[in-house]
């Protein structure tokens, strides 16, 4: 029992975390139609940032807003002179999903050409732990959790007092129609960029304190986002961040039966069956057989 | 020497990848990030029928053949159910999977520490074991590959490939079944990479599962759009490109703590321009839809 309840509270910590970049990522994904697997760069970019800027000012709050900072710009500057130009040339999914591939690689490789290839590690000051029997709540899961619930509760607020989600869901669903009715879907297009990666990034500089950071994670996170995304297939970050609860429980769950590598295959493997099998998401709006 | 040799040996290794890629993605008009699988499965069925079972290589490569064709079935099932970003996605999830099972199947591919020990090829008693015989060998692979293709590409067959490929509605139209010729297709680029993996295991006697994980199938898949996808000198010169770049970097004098970092960036910033500006690649005929 003691087990299973660890289990659950240190899969909901996870999943607050993942769900931070998958909900960036579905926004992104539902309003661009880029599958913008760059977003693993952008959330290495927002942690390495904030550990460099930490590493010069030892201030946090400096260097949380230099990261944010640094996100911001460097995914404005792809959207105006990468995905917004194939958008105009309407380039279909594919190539932007080559150019976000090579978005990615580029990304990587600059930051292990300046920063290395090694893990990164905060100097934490956030340490110790509230012990029930065996089971242990540390202060930084209970700091990742209250940051990460912060987050995701802004974006909702923002969403709601800016009217945006109905903008967003009018762009996601015709983006012609979108511009006819008086829409600026090029400001939807980069807010959304914007607002993604500073959310990625949140999650990448959490994540950071508890066990540092190489240079693989980016990858690895956004591909288990991007299972989210196929999963849910529409704009609600409630759903967003159940998904990602449910696919860490999962994962948590393996790891503690079967090897750890194998949660990928597995998570994948899911993956792989709903698009295969329910194309449209599990939960989600029919498609149209001719947009699958 | 020696060093150029091997510099050879990785061309023809990455021509015949760039070549069963471009088959996939060129010719059909497939978007694969799983051609590592393929170059995977041909090292790991070759290692493993060789160290485990006793294979001569020449024993061994049909078996990897075989075992490349009946994972192309599944790929082809998937094609006929999904197209496009989909497609894409599915692939990228196969991908993951092979690596997972590579990585965890340790008592069949020894896991993270992978299978040393792989004997050479032998032709005739004479065994293929110096970089020289080695270029030769692999230039032996290239050629056969090549010859297939100067035949292939005259075929009934490969014109109704490119069709499926530009316009699958007209192929239906046709009374024709274009699942059949996306099967044809991806078993086709699957035996290709599959040999290519099983020069790759005999060449280095030693493989891991980090040489075929998503990295590499990103990488291939680079190659061929760089070079240009739907024809045969496309993705021959995003190989020479690949493997030349370092050279290019020794030739500067760049340090060799960063060369890779710096050859990874030239191949990404290639990869974007070459999908902003010029979308068929450097030689390519066919524009990813």
């Amino acid at each position: 029992m003691e087990t299973a309840i660890q289990i659950l509270f240190n899969s909901f910590v996870s999943g607050l975390l993942l769900s931070l970049v998958a909900i960036g990522f579905t926004y992104i994904f539902r309003v661009t139609k880029v599958f913008h697997l760059a977003h693993g760069g952008i959330y290495i970019a927002g942690a390495f940032s904030c550990w460099w800027m930490l590493a010069k000012t030892n201030n946090w709050f400096a260097s949380i807003a230099f990261a944010i900072a640094v996100v911001s710009i460097l995914i404005y500057l792809i959207e105006k002179t990468i995905y917004l130009p194939l958008n105009k040339k309407q380039s279909n999914q594919s190539i932007s999903f080559i150019a976000s591939t090579g978005l990615y690689v580029i990304t990587i490789n600059v930051l292990a050409l300046f920063l290395g290839n090694d893990k990164k590690v905060f100097n934490s000051s956030i340490s110790g732990s509230y012990d029930y029997g065996s089971i242990i709540f540390t202060k930084v899961q209970l700091f990742q959790s209250m940051i990460a619930m912060l987050s995701i509760a802004s974006f909702s607020i923002y969403l709601k007092i800016t009217k945006s989600n109905l903008t967003l869901q009018a762009v996601s669903d015709n983006e012609t129609m979108s511009k006819v009715f008086g829409i600026n879907t090029e400001k939807a297009r980069v807010n959304v960029f914007i607002v993604g990666s500073i959310l990625a990034s949140i999650s990448a500089i959490l994540k950071m304190l508890e066990f540092g950071m190489d240079l693989q994670h980016g990858m690895s996170i956004t591909l288990t986002a991007s299972v989210v995304i196929v999963l849910v297939s529409r704009l609600d970050i409630g759903l967003c961040v159940l998904f990602s609860i449910l696919l860490t429980i999962l994962q948590s769950t393996i790891e503690l039966y079967l090897n750890p590598q194998w949660k990928e295959g597995i998570t994948f493997l899911i993956l792989l069956l709903v698009i295969l099998f329910r194309t449209e998401g599990i939960i989600s709006y029919n498609l149209r057989k001719d947009r699958l | 020497m020696n060093y150029l040799l091997y510099i050879l040996v990785m061309l023809e290794i990455y021509t015949l990848l760039a070549l069963s890629a471009n088959q996939k993605v060129g010719m059909s008009g497939l978007l694969s990030f799983a051609q590592a699988v393929f170059y995977g499965m041909g090292a790991y069925v070759t290692a493993i029928f060789i160290t485990k079972f006793g294979f001569s290589y020449w024993l061994a490569l049909p078996v990897a053949i075989l075992t490349c064709v009946l994972v192309a079935l599944l790929f082809s099932f998937i094609a006929g159910k999904v197209r496009e970003l989909y497609f894409s996605l599915a692939t990228l999830a196969l991908q993951v999977i092979f690596f997972s099972i590579v990585f965890n199947w340790t008592s069949i591919t020894g896991g993270a520490d992978g299978i040393r020990k792989i004997s050479h090829p032998a032709i005739f008693g004479f065994e293929i074991n110096t970089p020289s015989s080695f270029a030769v060998f692999g230039g032996f692979w290239v050629l056969v590959v090549l010859l297939f293709y100067g035949w292939f590409l005259k075929t009934p067959i490969s014109r109704m490939i490119k069709a499926t490929r530009d316009d699958q509605i007209a192929v239906l139209s046709l009374g024709k079944n274009p699942n059949y010729y996306k099967r044809i297709s991806i078993i086709l680029s699957a035996i290709i990479a599959g040999i290519a993996g099983s020069l790759y295991a005999t060449y280095s006697a030693y493989i891991d599962p980090t040489s075929f994980n998503l990295d590499e199938s990103i990488l291939i898949l680079s190659i061929v759009l760089i070079g240009g996808a739907g024809r045969i000198i496309g993705p021959i010169t995003g190989a020479l490109i690949y493997i030349l770049l370092p050279k290019l970097l020794e030739f500067i004098q760049m340090p060799d703590n960063i060369a890779a970092n710096i050859r990874m960036i030239i191949f990404g910033v290639l990869l974007v321009l070459i999908v902003r500006f010029k979308p068929k690649g450097i030689f390519g005929k066919y524009l990813i839809q």
